[in-house]
């Protein structure tokens, strides 16, 4: 706990992370005000006819903050050295790795919840006003639920890859690329093996329901968590084996 | 049992060699000065007390044990390692909180500290506005959170003014005083020579010499400075008796292997007037290079 609390006081005393998230918020409110409120209703609802996809609006940009943000957890430490006093602390190492984990699925929650509350207060209200048809409230409710788990578990996604590759912008852009890029190429294979990869995961979370998928919403979140436990526990061994000498 | 010990220690970079087969002991209640010049293993050492790093071979252990095996580090050791080492969006004392609530030490401590290295004042500004000076002592209020045992401070003179240097003898005089093991890293002698009870001296990874700043200074060349009507003549004289001649910067004699007497007596009998006739040792800083031999031994960091 006392380690949660150190991380939790690092993430929140430099701009970064309040830069980070309120960036992302103001976007959100402006895609939602923008998208939602001049597009057609048809274009928002798109072809599905569910229409919620086209409300959650600007959710690509704090996915990929929430990842960034997960990465920078571990990276500016090493950036900045800040890693030796860090681990003069706790020389097991490891309890940090944890603590930095349970810092990033909190900062996610907490993110994700904002996210909600921005989107749900003002695309969903835009949405409706203008005669959309919204899902049932159920519906609705496990669509956020999952987008809140989606931020939390980037996030230690991001821990994962920064733990492992150090370099504060090789592990931005490696973080970006294997999220966005190698995990969605299994996609294209035939079957659902895609499904069992990060990128169409986070998808079936937010309710996004691809082709002939077969994942439930939880199944999907199950997916995403485990890749990104094995991901942080990577990060982790290597972290407690390396040589701290920069 | 000594309060740092580092037996046979090895640490290898590739083919780079930092560290080599390096063995010593440092005792509480005392200031060690660790010297060398850049590049000589000293922070590749201090990192490896830390359990920073692993030895290719040998150990560091701290209190005999190695420093992962430590139950409340930062009650036992505080370190200070590069004044570089701090997020630059983060002001003082946020770095101090963060690493006091891992430590679970109470934000009073940090503010405690603040005021032990005088930062008071800047505890709240963003570290990327502070001076080298600066960051040399919330870098040592960092190390001195957990009011540790042991210090292991590399090149805190770094970067400080004449007031701060005086001001960090102080402390680390203290600090000694009170019972505290003080390992102190410099590539300069004249650094840590006020403070330093004893001189741990390394050169390309090893170990030149562990000594105490008195024998030391003691152990260096003697010699006798010699001004004279006819030096010529009496460096001739000189040279048969056995004397080592050499030349002062300002071209006076400097005579090795020779007593005064010997040489008053030799000057009579040749009949040439002495000016002057005077032991003189090496400065401590001819004698550091006298150890490191005249290149300083300096060489790449690896």
């Amino acid at each position: 706990m006392n380690l949660l609390h150190s991380e939790w006081i690092k993430l929140f005393t430099t701009r970064t992370t309040w830069v980070m998230i309120g960036i992302g918020l103001l976007c959100e409110a402006l895609f939602a005000g923008l998208f939602v409120g001049l597009a057609s209703i048809s274009d928002i609802v798109g072809s599905d006819g569910e229409g919620f996809e086209g409300v959650l609006t600007g959710l690509g940009l704090l996915m990929t903050l929430m990842l960034v943000l997960g990465v920078l957890v571990i990276t500016t430490e090493f950036r900045h050295g800040t890693t030796g006093s860090t681990f003069l602390v706790t020389p097991k190492r490891w309890p940090v790795l944890v603590a930095k984990l349970g810092a990033c699925l909190l900062v996610g929650v907490l993110a994700g919840l904002l996210f909600v509350a921005v989107n749900g207060g003002l695309a969903i209200s835009i949405f409706s006003g203008r005669g959309g048809e919204l899902p049932s409230t159920g519906r609705i409710a496990e669509i956020y639920a999952g987008v809140v788990v989606s931020f939390a578990l980037l996030a230690a996604f991001g821990l994962g890859i920064g733990a492992i590759v150090r370099n504060q912008v090789g592990a931005i852009i490696a973080a970006i690329a294997v999220f966005f890029v190698v995990s969605s190429l299994p996609e294209l294979l035939p079957g659902t093996i895609g499904e069992y990869f990060p990128a169409q995961a986070v998808g079936s979370l937010h309710g996004r329901v691809e082709g002939d998928g077969t994942l439930t919403q939880v199944g999907a979140g199950f997916i995403l968590a485990g890749w990104s436990l094995l991901l942080v526990a990577v990060g982790t061994a290597l972290t407690v084996k390396r040589d701290l000498s920069e | 049992m000594p309060e740092l010990e580092v037996r046979n220690l090895s640490k290898r970079y590739g083919s780079t060699v930092a560290v080599n087969d390096l063995s010593f002991a440092v005792e509480g209640g005392r200031v060690t000065g660790f010297l060398g010049p850049n590049g000589a293993g000293k922070t590749t050492t201090m990192r490896a007390l830390l359990g920073l790093l692993r030895p290719s071979s040998g150990e560091a252990l701290v209190e005999g044990r190695p420093p992962a095996a430590m139950e409340r580090p930062l009650h036992t050791i505080g370190a200070a390692l590069e004044a570089t080492a701090f997020h630059p969006g983060r002001s003082g004392r946020n770095h101090l909180r963060g690493l006091a609530a891992a430590a679970r030490i109470p934000t009073s401590r940090v503010d405690e500290v603040l005021e032990m290295v005088e930062l008071t004042g800047a505890a709240h500004r963003r570290v990327k506005g502070y001076s080298l000076g600066m960051r040399q002592r919330l870098a040592l209020a960092a190390a001195l959170l957990g009011d540790p045992h042991i210090l292991i401070l590399d090149e805190p003179a770094n970067g400080l003014d004449p007031q701060g240097m005086r001001w960090l003898r102080d402390l680390l005089k203290a600090q000694a005083a009170g019972g505290r093991t003080v390992l102190v890293s410099s590539h300069v002698l004249s650094e840590v020579a006020q403070t330093a009870d004893e001189l741990i001296l390394i050169r390309k990874g090893e170990l030149v010499a562990q000594t105490t700043l008195a024998e030391f200074t003691a152990g260096g060349r003697a010699a006798m400075r010699v001004r004279a009507a006819d030096p010529e003549t009496l460096n001739a004289a000189l040279g048969e008796r056995g004397g080592k001649v050499g030349h002062d910067e300002d071209g006076a004699l400097l005579i090795e292997g020779l007593s005064g007497e010997e040489i008053g007596v030799l000057a009579l009998e040749q009949g040439i007037a002495l000016y002057e006739l005077a032991a003189q040792r090496s400065s401590l800083e001819a004698r550091f290079l006298e150890v490191m031999g005249e290149d300083g031994g300096e060489e790449a960091a690896p």
